[in-house]
């Protein structure tokens, strides 16, 4: 062989960067998660003008206010939501098995999908409540219109508004992708044991209420918390199952 | 390529060729290992491999920084080896074969001359 | 040869799929700067070997060094390897143009110019799902991936499947090209022996798991031969040789054997109207790693 001048030596890498990295590979497609959750946010509030709009028509002038108001019980604010029920998946299922053909490693692949769940989560959250915050002055306008202000949304402050849709994404974030991530690991056997698990927990929360005939302390302490902490100990949930997904990850094999 | 023989040799063989057939002159730059690699589809260090056994024998030489070219005398060269290889190959075995058919020297030479005018006869009548 | 520290070195390692053994024990070292072929059956254990080799799979037993270090969650060592895999998953709504977007990030020696330049050779529909390209055209874009990471260690895993001739050939020739310009260690897994063979410097066989071959592709070329004739003057020609592999039609017979024949044995052939051919590079392995071959014992007189 001529000279050769490829040297088996490797230079430091600042893990920290492709860290960063594996977050721009998430975000390269925009439409995923961006475009999708925006446009179906967008197609809901039509729905709901729409649905307003046909309320206002069918119902007598003196119903109409009481009618428009039954809209504050409508989940069409959470629909994007769902949606990311199926981006957590897509992150194990076909991100990560792309991302390891780009020689990124687990590790790196779990902390930038992580960030990158709580950027979006952040970006989506603050975006909502924004329009939450519109739709509250348009109320005190006069005007009774509910999609944003639905729910537990219409009655919350501006910041419990943006914990609660915070932590939902993140919540469903990290529990599609772990059980994505125990589908990848264990396949049909892994799915079973975890919902046989997941049905046992709570099979177990119902007959300590009906055996002690009060909610176990755990879930007093839980609905007993203001909203905002409330939603804040979504996040430990949240915790929990990344930490799952993370573990099924670490020695998944790649198939296919 | 040959399948049987190792290729580094099947390279040097047509560079002689080449030099031979006077495809390439001597003090004449001869093409690069890539370019032999690239053109017969082959490894570049299979291509050096042959390239190499022609610096070996002398017949090519390196210019640094430059290339590759024909030694003054590289066709000579050639041409006396493959002479010793011609006896070898085909004298030595065809005496062989000679002696176990009973043929004298003297009669292997006269069918060598028939040989040859028939050739020179058959070359005459296709004209 | 030279003797620089190996690129990579395999010790013992063993994959075991619940009791399926897919690797079996193989150990071998890999000098810098060489295209080398992964030659072996379907099921032979290449993919599992490549995937160990870049740290995407945990081996059972045994070890893997690349660059001297563990592969496995090793990002100094990974960003210098590009693994181009057969069957590589892309994300929904991910286009060409978005995957070599992403490349350069991760890829430490990426060539933009020279992805461009290939996307164009290939005709690769960049703004397309690459999901609902062609298998040629995800080959494609799986091929300049390789040839563009100028990876130190780049590793294909039969990056041509659906490629027709013409691209396939354009591969080989830019492969060639880069590599003969920026030599680096190319391990290549394909059943096309034949249109790479004189690619090849060296080469590893492995079947059933095992290495049968460790050895120069120059060694290996011409290190067999097929002897055909009448099946008694055959098998008397072959005996004492090493037969990897025996064929009959009727009366007649052909061995493959083993080590290479002097002008004697031309001789001694030719006088018991035996006709000798060389064996091709494909056929040879064909021949070694039918079951019916002596495995084990041939492995040891062709491996020099």
């Amino acid at each position: 062989m001529t000279a050769i001048s490829t040297s088996p030596s490797v230079p430091r890498v600042e893990i920290r960067h492709r860290v960063v990295k594996v977050m721009r590979l998430h975000l390269v497609n925009r439409l995923t998660y961006i475009g999708i959750p925006w446009i179906i946010t967008g197609v809901a509030l039509v729905v709901s003008i729409v649905i307003a709009l046909l309320i206002s028509a069918s119902t007598p002038e003196a119903d109409r206010q009481q009618a428009l108001e039954g809209m504050s019980y409508s989940w069409a604010v959470l629909s994007p939501l769902w949606y990311l029920a199926v981006v957590g998946v897509q992150a194990v299922s076909a991100v990560f098995p792309f991302a390891m053909g780009f020689s990124i490693t687990r590790r790196e692949y779990a902390l930038g999908t992580l960030l990158t769940y709580l950027v979006i989560a952040a970006v989506n959250a603050t975006g909502w409540a924004v329009l939450t915050e519109i739709e509250r002055a348009v109320n005190a306008s006069g005007v009774v219109f509910h999609h944003f202000t639905a729910l537990w949304l219409g009655e919350a402050g501006v910041g419990t508004v943006w914990l609660s849709l915070f932590s939902l994404q993140v919540l469903i974030f990290a529990v599609t992708s772990a059980f994505g991530a125990v589908y990848a690991r264990w396949r049909a056997m892994g799915m079973l044991v975890l919902w046989v698990a997941v049905a046992l927990a709570v099979l177990g929360i119902l007959a300590v209420a009906v055996l002690t005939g009060a909610a176990p302390p755990i879930l007093d302490w839980l609905f007993g918390l203001p909203s905002a902490g409330f939603f804040a100990a979504l996040l430990i949930p949240a915790a929990v199952a990344f930490a799952l997904g993370w573990g099924a990850l670490r020695r998944a094999p790649l198939r296919g | 390529m040959d399948e049987g023989r190792p290729i580094f040799q099947q390279i040097a063989e047509r560079v002689e060729n080449d030099i031979l057939s006077g495809a390439l002159v001597e003090e004449g730059q001869v093409p690069s290992t890539n370019e032999f690699a690239m053109f017969y589809r082959i490894n570049p260090a299979t291509a050096g491999k042959g390239v190499n056994l022609l610096v070996e024998q002398g017949i090519l030489y390196k210019r640094r920084g430059i290339g590759m070219f024909v030694a003054t005398g590289a066709r000579e060269r050639i041409t006396a080896r493959r002479r010793e290889l011609f006896v070898l190959e085909y004298v030595a075995p065809m005496l062989a074969e000679a002696a176990s058919l009973g043929i004298e020297p003297d009669q292997l030479g006269q069918l060598i001359t028939d040989q040859l005018t028939a050739g020179r006869l058959s070359e005459k009548e296709t004209r | 040869m030279n003797s620089q520290n190996p690129v990579i070195q395999v010790d013992g390692l063993s994959r075991t799929y619940r009791d399926v053994p897919a690797l079996t024990d193989v150990t071998f070292s890999l000098q810098p700067g060489i295209i080398c072929g992964l030659l072996g059956r379907n099921g032979a254990g290449k993919t599992t070997l490549m995937r160990m080799l870049t740290g995407q799979e945990f081996p059972s037993a045994g070890s893997t060094r690349v660059f001297g270090e563990n592969p496995v969650e090793n990002s100094r060592v990974l960003q210098k390897m590009c693994f181009v895999s057969e069957g590589q998953r892309y994300p929904d709504g991910y286009q060409a143009r978005h995957v070599l977007a992403g490349a350069p990030w991760f890829f430490a020696d990426w060539d933009a110019a020279f992805a461009d330049d290939l996307v164009e050779k290939f005709r690769l529909p960049l703004r397309r799902d690459v999901r609902k390209l062609s298998r040629g055209q995800q080959s494609a874009l799986g091929v300049i991936l390789g040839l563009a990471s100028r990876a130190p260690v780049t590793i294909f895993d039969e990056p041509y499947l659906g490629l027709d001739a013409v691209a396939r050939h354009t591969f080989y020739d830019t492969l060639l090209a880069d590599y003969a310009e920026r030599p680096r260690t190319i391990l290549l897994s394909t059943h096309l022996i034949d249109e790479v063979s004189n690619l090849l410097e060296h080469v590893l066989v492995l079947d059933e798991g095992r290495l049968l071959l460790d050895q120069s592709a120059e060694s290996l070329r011409g290190s067999a031969s097929a002897v055909a004739g009448r099946a008694g003057d055959v098998d008397s020609f072959a005996e004492g040789r090493q037969v990897l592999h025996r064929d009959t039609l009727g009366g007649l017979a052909t061995v493959t054997i083993s080590g290479r024949l002097s002008a004697a044995d031309h001789r001694a052939a030719a006088a018991a109207g035996l006709e000798i051919a060389p064996v091709s590079f494909q056929q040879l392995i064909v021949d070694l790693t039918t079951p019916s071959s002596p495995r084990t014992a041939a492995a040891s007189v062709v491996y020099e």
